[in-house]
């Protein structure tokens, strides 16, 4: 049984196991020598890993349902001071940055309505103007690019 | 002048072990009592209380099927078992007996036929099982899982019962008693692999069974409290203290 596994492996039977198994005239092999019992061992090794009896249903369910695969609690929780949402202490308030998140892409998002065919450049520095501000001094808009917004300053906070 | 200090002394005692000033802790240590193992014939069976409207038919299937009950099959839980324990009703401001505690209030919900595996929401079971029901929420919030997420949900649909069926005055004063899924259908499709290679995909549909009940949570998972230091060091000292020298002269 273990010749012919050793067989459909390719691998050479290692010494005289024909002997023990089958009668030396019926089947004519080859005689395999092995310079060391360290090539012999790795030879031997493919069958060696193999599990020696089954596992039963309660100890795989242990293993499947084990303590270091079940979910922890997050202890860092901290409440944010502006809007009381809960999150934990290493990272910013999710609600409070989605506001500022959202104004911030609407500002990129106008920031890249140019039309460059038309021989408008982004070269200028941009001074963003939220609805309902207006602009007093000439002094901070001069050489800039206005952006307006729809968006009121105060929804940010 | 004695007896006004025995007076006020006995009100503070009897105050100090009413029901309604016990901690967490006291509560379930006495609770925690009932959970341990007992011989048959040491058992005390107490008399029936409670008062359900409608007797449970042991002898028809839980989903009303037609047929003859076998008790091997379809043994689990079945949102009809679990809502039968909402008609039962004990009688007021009743206090049991073998805890000295009023009988807590439990919401009994069952969110039915979810399209999850049975293993994955498991997990998320675990994490809020024996934690107060607020905590749970913002827990499961927090873990961005989807099974989390649909458990959050069940969560707030037995709250909400909570409130308007059963009138229950603080319904974020309970905590999750019970919480496992169940799984109630297979529905079966195909997918092919390289090379005509076919394969059935299970599409696994669960019941969510949630149970809700009043008062303070325990803070161990566990069947019993677990040990302290000082708990380990008396089991110690009756140790020690039990030894014996036998057969001495």
């Amino acid at each position: 049984m273990l010749e012919k596994l050793l067989w459909i492996l390719g691998r050479r039977p290692p010494l005289d196991f024909a002997l023990a198994t089958v009668p030396q005239a019926a089947v004519a092999r080859p005689r395999i020598t092995y310079e060391s019992v360290k090539e012999m061992i790795e030879d031997f090794s493919v069958v060696l890993g193999v599990p020696k009896y089954r596992t039963s249903k309660p100890k795989k369910v242990t293993r499947k349902f084990s303590f270091s695969r079940l979910l922890q609690p997050i202890d860092n929780l901290v409440t944010c001071p502006s809007c009381s949402n809960i999150h934990p202490s290493d990272s910013i308030c999710d609600k409070c940055y989605e506001k500022v998140r959202s104004v911030t892409n609407e500002i990129k998002k106008k920031m890249m309505e140019y039309n460059p065919y038309v021989g408008d450049k982004q070269d200028k520095e941009i001074f963003v103007k939220f609805k309902g501000e207006e602009i007093e001094k000439d002094e901070v808009v001069n050489g800039k690019r206005v952006i307006e917004l729809e968006k009121r300053a105060t929804e940010l906070v | 002048m004695l007896r006004n200090f025995t007076r006020a002394s006995s009100s503070l005692i009897r105050a100090g072990t009413a029901a309604e000033n016990l901690s967490a802790e006291q509560i379930w240590q006495r609770r925690s009592k009932l959970r341990v193992p007992k011989l048959q014939k040491d058992e005390q069976l107490s008399s029936k209380v409670y008062f359900a409207a409608k007797e449970w038919e042991l002898d028809k299937k839980a989903n009303r099927d037609e047929g003859e009950v076998d008790p091997l099959k379809n043994y689990g839980m079945t949102p009809e078992k679990w809502r039968y324990y909402n008609t039962i009703v004990w009688p007021p401001n009743y206090t049991v007996p073998e805890t000295g505690l009023p009988k807590t209030k439990e919401v009994f919900y069952c969110q039915e036929n979810m399209h999850f595996s049975p293993k994955r929401m498991w997990t998320a079971c675990q994490l809020i099982w024996k934690m107060n029901v607020d905590e749970a929420l913002t827990q499961l919030d927090l873990q961005q899982l989807k099974s989390c997420t649909m458990l959050a949900e069940t969560l707030r649909k037995a709250k909400q019962q909570a409130a308007d069926e059963f009138h229950i005055e603080f319904p974020s004063q309970m905590y999750v008693a019970d919480a496992f899924p169940v799984q109630s259908n297979i529905v079966k499709g195909a997918r092919r692999h390289a090379h005509e290679d076919w394969n059935t995909i299970r599409y696994r549909y669960i019941n969510i069974f949630v149970r809700l009940e009043s008062g303070p949570p325990p803070n161990f998972k566990q069947r019993f409290a677990p040990k302290s230091g000082f708990d380990h060091m008396e089991n110690y000292y009756d140790y020690l203290r039990s030894r014996q020298i036998k057969y001495s002269i």
